[in-house]
């Protein structure tokens, strides 16, 4: 809603300008109407004069240049003028040397040879409308030499207030001007007027029918003959143009006029195309068709509301009018319509057609059911006033079930208990009364407000009450906190488990981020669960949900590949989503991605490329991080996705809780990636169920001695069988098995593969002597030896 | 000329044995030169064997302070402390400067082997920053799921027929017939908390939330959202503000302050728009801040008395405060981000910087 300050001066006597045009659209912020900007307007014509054309000549050398004498007071200045209509005589505005245009200034010139000093000036170049069919004509009245600015000059603050979906009650100068008679301390000056009647009475001329009063609680009309339409006053224009409204002709622009005024729209049809001289408020058959004003073709439904005569419809109710009935210049008769529409039905229309207009938009948030009277009676008046003719006597209202005010107790109390802090009683008086909110004091709790029909926002005690800070100042509310620790824990398990494992894949050098839930079907595809459809996607690449994180995971690899970002270790934990026997369900899931390089290559050591070791170590660390010891990796129940050569599945209590590895080359493809993927995924809920159990051991005082062992085996042998008989025979002095090397190549049978294993000995008691300890490394030998197919290097 | 004069004084032990004082200063003097002109590490070790070991020449003059004329004992033996705390001193000094061993001199230009580092996405770091000062005021985090139903969405959360969220367009659907959608809001996480267990409630709910709105450099289909409930006896507004505030000084600095324009939303009354101090201006004007001074961060209010009674709370005895905030809008604030979509571009160029 746009409002000028000048046109607001004509209801509350208060003065803006520069110097307090911030403070106010401050002010006005903190009582609930933010502006979005302030807009200065100004037009000072400075070096704009009155004219008076002595004498014309034709130009010597240029056929549509006139040469003209022209008197601006004080001398005679020689002007050449290139506008067909410029007459010896005329009262013309002149833009003398040195007047500003928005892109050039005038100087003493020559034009074809002949001196020019200054410029007669057609309307468009004053800003005053688009015409430049010629130079403007000024009346006579005007002395030369009188400033411009004298007849057009003004200053204007517009601005442009945001207003909240519940006050269409501010929509209007009065309605606003109400809060800001509030906010200055001011009085607000209804506008008044003398409406006078003629003896035709408009049930003679005209007959009005609701056939939905649910959806038209009120329509009310006046009608107004031989008028004529034609371009309105300057002021009015002015006052349009301010707002952002085009004028149009004087009726219709009188019926802008009022909307703005009132924030009651209305609506003025040419009485002469109303068929059968009736209005007929119904709703929309099926399929039927109607033009609106702006030429737009609608197919309508049996939801909308619509304006009749007893042929056509002629306007979509509260929201646009037709183009069948429209007012024009050949105008004589208009029919002016006052009404009240249910919200819900002015919704429908707005949704079903998506037509936002000045109308909708206050019948969508509830005008006074109860001005009527008011607007319609205004708008006859300056109908009367701008464009002559005669208002036939009386106003036909139908209004079955008038909508009463409310009625609604505040309790100080309460106000306060809510607020925190307290508002003295008079206070609140004063102010819910100065905004029209009647009060009465019921007892030294009580008050009782009377709500008037124009907030339907306010229909409970609550509403009052944010009435009541709303005026005592939102910026006057004090800071108040209270420390109080909740003996109770709230916090959510899943929540500080997500956030657990976080940290764990942070601090293995991860990197998270952040996907789209949104993703495209065939990125889904090749997991196992069933993913869902979103129903109206924005678009193609975001119509289903992720049924895995591996969906964001390979395809945020497969961006970053395509910048030449090489090495690729990430992970995300979040909500997956699929569908399971025909229910939707939602996951807290985690996986980890790895590909490309891992340790870029250093002045000293080669680059490394991700293998499946990588990931096989991510998931043991997690594991270990967790204080988990009992799960078992498996090369079996391995989904398609992954490459079951290089991929193990992760079985607790004989449960499998997840799979990690290799992802297919068929998968891969999918996400159009060419290197490997190497990745992990688990659900949060399985990962709540490792408990593990942090115990700190008891450190051995004596030494540790470190032995190392080569074995040479087949070499489909697996480490792990190894490993196993080496614990078996180490007694309890052994603590610890690593890996150290693995060697395959030409010193030893291409059949075989050769594994360095490293013991560390140590005992709890004692130091162990080199005997003692060669006596248990002898055991584990010769343990190879006996229980597999092993030779020791 | 230290060598000589030891030897003489040596051998010459009972001719003369009386050392003058003079000379002593004069000893100590090229004493001390000689260490100072140790040149390397090794010959700095040398004279601490020489003058400083238990059978170096130090300790060798102290043994002859009883040779010493009385009159002159006191004195002599301070030289001689002063002699050996500043050669123990002057060598411990050379030491460390020649320390580092010359012949295993590296390029020192070579860059560091770093370990490998990982990073929390920059939206997530935020949210875990949040979610700290919350908990820090007594709040706790809750969750809940992304698929919602209407009434979750809606219905309980006091939505009028006709307000414009409502509109099927502008939400993601996911099954339309049985009325669920992705959530909106994360407010339904505050309705299942409240519908849950009795008050008093006091919880935050980080989390996703989706609109059908088409994607620019200020909104994205998908987003977070931090919704804040506290229902107890005795909330009110102005503790709702104090509370918000406490929360912005703690993101933004001591200086920060809040202030509150009132608002329209329907599941709160009466509600406000939260603005706080501009933080790269203070408060003076900038461009960040459209030269207001102010950056408007969220909405807040207290909770509609219908949404507590829809959930069967005693709206009489219990008030509350419910507030909302964007996360992404936070994160771009906090680094300078002009785009939105960088955040979900996850671009690792992008994500490494942080």
């Amino acid at each position: 809603m746009k409002i000028s300050a000048k046109w607001l001066k004509d209801y509350i006597d208060f003065d803006i300008d520069a110097s307090n045009a911030n403070e106010i659209a401050h002010r006005l912020a903190i009582l609930g109407f933010e502006s979005e900007a302030v807009e200065y307007v100004n037009k000072n014509y400075e070096n704009f004069v009155v004219g008076k054309v002595l004498e014309c000549s034709k130009h010597p050398d240029a056929d549509r240049l006139t040469v003209c004498k022209v008197n601006v007071g004080d001398e005679d200045l020689q002007i050449v003028c290139g506008a067909p209509n410029v007459k010896e005589g005329q009262t013309v505005p002149v833009a003398l040397v040195g007047a500003q245009f928005p892109d050039f200034k005038i100087k003493k010139a020559k034009m074809r040879g002949i001196e020019s000093n200054g410029m007669i000036c057609a309307e468009d170049e004053l800003g005053l409308s688009d015409n430049h069919d010629g130079i403007m004509v000024l009346d006579d009245k005007y002395n030369p030499g009188t400033p411009l600015k004298d007849l057009f000059g003004f200053e204007d603050h517009v601005f442009d207030l945001e207003v909240t979906a519940n006050r269409a009650d501010a929509l209007g100068y009065l309605g606003f001007g109400r809060e800001f008679a509030f906010l200055t301390g001011k009085k607000l000056q209804i506008p008044e007027f003398e409406l006078k009647e003629s003896n035709v009475k408009i049930e003679d001329n005209i007959n009005i029918e609701i056939q939905d009063t649910d959806a038209c609680p009120r329509y009310s009309a006046r009608l107004i003959k031989d008028i004529t339409v034609k371009d309105s006053p300057k002021w009015l224009q002015e006052k349009l143009i301010a707002v952002g409204l085009r004028p149009i002709n004087n009726v219709v622009d009188i019926t802008n006029f009022v909307l703005m005024e009132t924030g009651h729209p209305l609506h003025a049809f040419d009485f002469n195309d109303i068929a059968g001289k009736k209005i007929i408020v119904r709703k929309a058959k099926n399929g039927e068709e109607f033009t609106t004003l702006d030429d737009n073709k609608l197919k309508l439904n049996d939801d909308i509301l619509l304006i009749c005569d007893v042929e056509k419809p002629v306007a979509l109710a509260g929201v646009m009018g037709g183009l069948n009935s429209g007012v024009t210049e050949k105008t004589t008769d208009v029919l002016l319509e006052v009404a009240y529409f249910n919200l819900a039905d002015i919704r429908h229309t707005v949704k079903h057609t998506n037509i936002l207009s000045d109308s909708s938009k206050r019948f969508e948030r509830g005008v006074d059911p109860n001005n009527a009277e008011f607007v319609v009676d205004r708008a006859a008046a300056l109908i009367n006033e701008l464009a002559g003719g005669e208002t036939t006597k009386g106003i036909f209202d139908v209004y079955p079930k008038k909508i009463k005010e409310l009625t609604i107790e505040l309790r100080l109390s309460r106000t306060e208990k809510l607020l925190g802090f307290k508002i003295d009683k008079e206070d609140i008086i004063h102010s819910l009364n100065s905004i029209d909110l009647r009060t009465e004091v019921k007892s030294e709790d009580v008050l009782s407000v009377q709500v008037p029909t124009f907030r339907p926002d306010i229909t409970r005690e609550i509403d009052l009450i944010e009435e009541v800070v709303r005026l005592y100042g939102y910026d006057k509310i004090p800071d108040q906190t209270k420390s109080n620790v909740d003996l109770k824990i709230n916090e959510d398990p899943e929540e500080l488990e997500i956030d657990n494992i976080r940290e764990q894949l942070v601090n293995m050098g991860l990197i998270e981020i952040s996907a789209k839930s949104m993703v495209d079907l065939k990125y889904c595809l090749p997991f196992e669960k069933k993913p869902i459809r979103i129903q109206h996607p924005l678009n193609e690449e975001m119509n289903h949900l992720r049924n895995s994180i591996l969906t964001s995971l390979a395809n945020i690899a497969d961006k970053n590949i395509r910048r030449k970002y090489d090495s690729i270790n990430i992970f995300e934990v979040g909500k997956i989503f699929y569908e399971i026997n025909g229910k939707l369900e939602e996951k807290n899931s985690f996986a980890v991605l790895l590909s490309g390089i891992n340790r870029k290559q250093q002045w000293n050591e080669s680059e490394l490329e991700y293998d499946f070791y990588d990931i096989k170590g991510i998931v043991e660390r997690f594991f270990e991080l967790k204080k988990v010891n009992d799960v078992k990796y498996e090369n079996k129940d391995i989904p398609d996705y992954f490459n079951r050569s290089q991929s193990l599945s992760v079985f607790r209590n004989g449960n499998k809780i997840a799979t990690f590895g290799k992802l297919s080359t068929d998968t891969t493809r999918i996400f159009e990636i060419k290197s490997d993927i190497f990745c992990f995924e688990m659900l949060v809920e399985d990962c709540m169920e490792l408990k593990g159990e942090c115990t700190i051991k008891e450190l051995s005082k004596y030494p540790k001695v470190k032995k190392d062992l080569s074995v040479l085996m087949n070499d489909d042998e697996e480490s792990l069988t190894i490993a196993n008989v080496i614990k078996k025979y180490g007694g309890k002095e052994l603590i610890n098995i690593l890996t150290t090397d693995h060697y395959k190549g030409e010193q030893i049978d291409p059949d075989k593969k050769s594994y360095t294993f490293r013991m560390e000995f140590q005992s709890m008691d004692k130091t162990l002597t080199d005997k003692e300890i060669d006596k248990i490394f002898n055991k584990i030998i010769n343990g190879l030896k006996k229980d597999l197919n092993v030779e020791i290097r | 000329m230290i060598e000589e004069y030891c030897q003489i004084d040596m051998k010459e032990d009972k001719t003369d044995n009386l050392m003058k004082i003079d000379e002593l200063k004069q000893l100590k003097n090229e004493i001390l030169s000689e260490i100072g002109n140790s040149s390397t590490y090794e010959i700095v070790e040398e004279k601490r064997i020489k003058y400083l070991s238990k059978k170096g020449m130090i300790p060798e003059l102290f043994s002859k302070i009883k040779e010493v004329q009385n009159q002159d004992k006191k004195e002599f033996g301070q030289i001689l402390n002063s002699l050996r705390e500043e050669a123990y001193e002057l060598i411990n000094r050379l030491k460390a400067g020649f320390s580092n061993n010359e012949d295993n001199k590296i390029d020192l230009t070579l860059p560091g082997r770093k370990l490998p580092v990982g990073k929390y996405h920059p939206l997530y770091k935020m949210r875990d920053e949040i979610k700290q000062i919350f908990r820090q005021m007594g709040f706790s985090v809750a969750i809940g799921p992304e698929i919602e139903t209407e009434h979750y969405i809606f219905d309980a959360l006091n939505m009028p027929e006709w307000h414009p969220a409502r509109k099927v367009t502008d939400s993601l659907y996911v099954d339309k017939d049985s009325q669920l959608l992705l959530r909106t809001e994360t407010s339904s996480v505050q309705i299942r908390t409240m519908e849950k267990s009795d008050p008093p409630y006091r919880i935050i709910c980080p989390g996703r939330v989706y609109r059908n709105e088409k994607e620019n450099s200020t909104h994205t289909a998908m987003f977070m959202q931090l919704e804040g409930l506290y229902v107890d006896e005795n909330v009110s507004f102005a503790e709702l503000k104090g509370t918000l505030l406490a929360f912005f000084k703690h993101l933004y600095g001591q200086e920060t302050n809040v202030r509150f324009r009132p608002h329209y939303f329907p599941f709160t009354e009466p509600s406000a728009e939260v603005d706080v101090t501009c933080f790269k201006c203070g408060g003076d004007g900038c461009s960040l801040c459209k030269n207001s001074g102010w950056i408007e961060l969220g909405g807040c209010g207290m909770v509609h008395p219908k949404l507590l009674e829809n959930v069967g709370v005693d709206s009489e005895k219990y008030t509350g405060f419910a507030f909302g905030l964007g996360i992404e809008r936070l994160t771009m604030l906090k680094y300078g981000l002009n785009d939105i979509r960088d955040i979900y571009e996850n671009d690792l160029r992008f994500l490494e910087q942080f």
